[in-house]
């Protein structure tokens, strides 16, 4: 099992008044599986990815990702989890600005210290995305599409066993969603890449193979 | 690379989306360099000053003064220092005494009896005009009296000791005389009040005590002065020692006081730069907020972030002060060896500002910065690490 949360509840205080997101939300993954979670904005699906991700800590429940109870872990050895096993994937592209594509995509690989052999592997996922030409652009040479490319070739470039993928479509237009859509199809497909995804749209929930709604805090099964 | 230095260098300085941090980066670094630059300006010249001084009041008083009575002191000089080549002697007799010319009220002066036929040889008078023949039997005195006398050279003047009286009921001892040369030291009072007068005139004048009062030294090399100093403190135990730093140990203290309140106060310039170092830390870790955010997300630990904002610190500190250091290097090179910034000599004591360096000094600037620089790093980079990565990565840009 790549990722098992127990019980997990989360609520956030406006004021005197106590607002619940999550309530003992339960949620198994296993390899190779596609996760859609859909709701509409506001209903914990963010909150659910970050507490899945290590960003976040529920206030009760437990999160084990393969096999590591992420609760025992302190800051340094989260880090180093995300690092080498989760790969995120935002609704903004959250390139650094500062470095071309190519420069973007092996940062994760030079935090685990592993550049020169990850190199090669940041090539060939360019080409796989079709981007080999665009790889020494910077971001802001590149367009929205392009972008949420690269951000997803980042996401993988560690050969993490999760991608949590938080409403990647929602700042794309309907034709570069589309082709987000089938990149990431492809991905789980061609490389069995286990993802939880959350979005707002039925459509593009009809990616997973197991479709959630998140309604009242808790995951209800499509 | 390492990875921090890696990011902080295309954070700082490189890349297509670092506008605005590079351009308060500059500024920062623009501080730094002022403030470096003007501590090493302010150190070296009051480095030359001190140096000038130093070498008017060696000048006027040799490099040791020895002090005892007559007998010591000519036991001394004729066991110890004829074996010594390289040590000049010049005898001497001081005394206050009154000089005037005649129908003139007199002054109140020192007299200096020495062997005025070797005066300009053993001491660096700075002679502004002289008969030509000091070796007579005239006397050498500081332009400012001069002045006040109103007297020229080879008018005549007469000497007077109040104190030493032939008898109960006599005149004071009063010798005639003219003046060979006039001196301008323009340090200290000595152009207003010291007349040499040779020896021979000052063993007439002073009756009341007879002898020599000592004896200045000079050292072809001043590194054996200290062993000298020993030997004869050792062999002479009469025998008084003072260097010319110990004879005007007041002047020199303040010198020393002022100079280090000087590198207080202008360390408060880079203390200034630094605390605009913080300032553009802390907004360079707010425009990269969302940044550092992603960094956490990715895998980054917090201590990489703080590493980060450090060496940012440290890269902005060292180029600063480096610049600051180099221009001001220049600027010293070229005034000690070319002379390009005059003083008006009659308000100062000379025609060029002074200015000399040190090692230690050039040591002793980046040291103060990187003190300071480290301590605004370290204030920037904790509040870095405070950056949330799930509320930096919901940042829209």
């Amino acid at each position: 099992m790549i990722l098992d949360a127990k019980n997990i509840s989360k609520s956030f205080r406006n004021g005197s008044r106590e607002l619940p997101v999550l309530k003992n939300l339960d949620l198994e993954i296993d390899k190779g599986e596609i996760v859609t979670i859909m709701g509409p904005s506001g209903s914990g699906k963010s909150t659910l990815l970050n507490i899945l991700g290590t960003l976040d800590t529920a206030d009760s429940g437990t999160i084990i990702v393969r096999g590591q109870n992420v609760d025992s872990l302190d800051d340094e050895s989260l880090s180093k989890l995300r690092n080498n096993h989760i790969g995120f994937v935002f609704q903004f592209h959250h390139l650094l600005p500062e470095f071309t594509a190519i420069e973007n995509v092996l940062i994760p690989a030079r935090i685990l210290g592993n550049l020169s052999s990850a190199e090669k592997h940041a090539h060939e996922l360019f080409e796989y995305v079709e981007l080999t030409d665009r790889m020494n652009h910077y971001p802001s040479q590149l367009s929205g599409g392009e972008r949420l490319r690269v951000a997803v070739l980042r996401a993988l470039i560690n050969r993490p066993s999760l991608i949590l993928a938080d409403e990647p479509t929602g700042n794309l237009d309907k034709r570069n969603a589309e082709k987000l859509l089938v990149l990431f199809n492809n991905i789980c497909h061609d490389f069995q890449q286990t993802m939880v995804l959350t979005t707002h749209d039925e459509h593009v929930a009809t990616l997973g193979n197991m479709q959630f709604v998140l309604e009242s805090g808790k995951l209800i099964l499509q | 690379m390492k990875l921090s230095t890696y990011i902080a260098k295309r954070f700082l300085l490189g890349g297509k989306g670092s506008g605005v941090s590079k351009f308060t980066g500059w500024i920062a670094i623009i501080g730094m360099a002022v403030g470096s630059f003007a501590l090493v300006l302010s150190m070296a010249v009051l480095n030359g000053f001190e140096q000038r001084v130093t070498e008017k009041i060696r000048g006027f008083e040799g490099d040791l003064r020895l002090s005892a009575d007559e007998k010591t002191l000519t036991e001394c000089s004729s066991n110890y220092f004829t074996k010594r080549t390289t040590i000049e002697t010049m005898p001497f007799i001081e005394r206050k005494g009154l000089i005037h010319r005649t129908g003139e009220p007199p002054k109140l002066v020192t007299f200096k009896a020495v062997e005025i036929n070797r005066l300009a040889e053993f001491y660096t008078v700075n002679m502004e005009s002289a008969s030509g023949d000091v070796s007579s039997d005239a006397v050498v005195i500081g332009r400012l009296l001069a002045n006040r006398l109103d007297v020229h050279i080879g008018d005549a003047v007469m000497l007077m000791s109040p104190i030493d009286q032939p008898s109960v009921f006599g005149l004071p001892r009063r010798i005639q005389t003219t003046v060979a040369g006039i001196f301008s030291a323009n340090v200290l009072d000595y152009d207003d009040r010291l007349v040499f007068i040779p020896l021979k005139i000052g063993e007439k004048l002073f009756t009341r005590k007879r002898g020599v009062d000592g004896i200045d030294l000079r050292f072809d090399n001043i590194s054996t002065m200290e062993i000298t100093r020993l030997e004869l403190n050792a062999n002479y135990p009469n025998i008084t020692t003072r260097s010319w730093d110990k004879i005007h140990e007041g002047l020199f203290q303040a010198m020393k006081m002022e100079r280090v309140g000087a590198i207080a106060v202008l360390s408060l310039i880079i203390l200034v730069a630094s605390f605009n170092l913080t300032s553009t830390l802390v907004l360079i870790t707010v425009q990269k907020i969302r940044q550092i955010g992603i960094l956490r997300t990715i895998g980054a630990t917090s201590s990489t972030i703080r590493s980060i904002l450090i060496k940012q610190g440290f890269m902005i500190g060292s180029i600063g002060v480096s610049i600051g250091l180099v221009l001001s290097l220049l600027i010293v090179g070229t005034q000690y060896y070319f002379n390009v910034l005059p003083l008006p000599e009659d308000v100062y004591f000379m025609d060029t500002l002074p200015m000399i360096l040190t090692p230690v000094d050039v040591i002793l600037v980046p040291m103060i910065a990187i003190l300071l620089i480290s301590l605004s790093s370290i204030l920037a980079a904790k509040r870095a690490v405070l950056i949330l990565p799930k509320d930096a990565v919901h940042i829209e840009k």
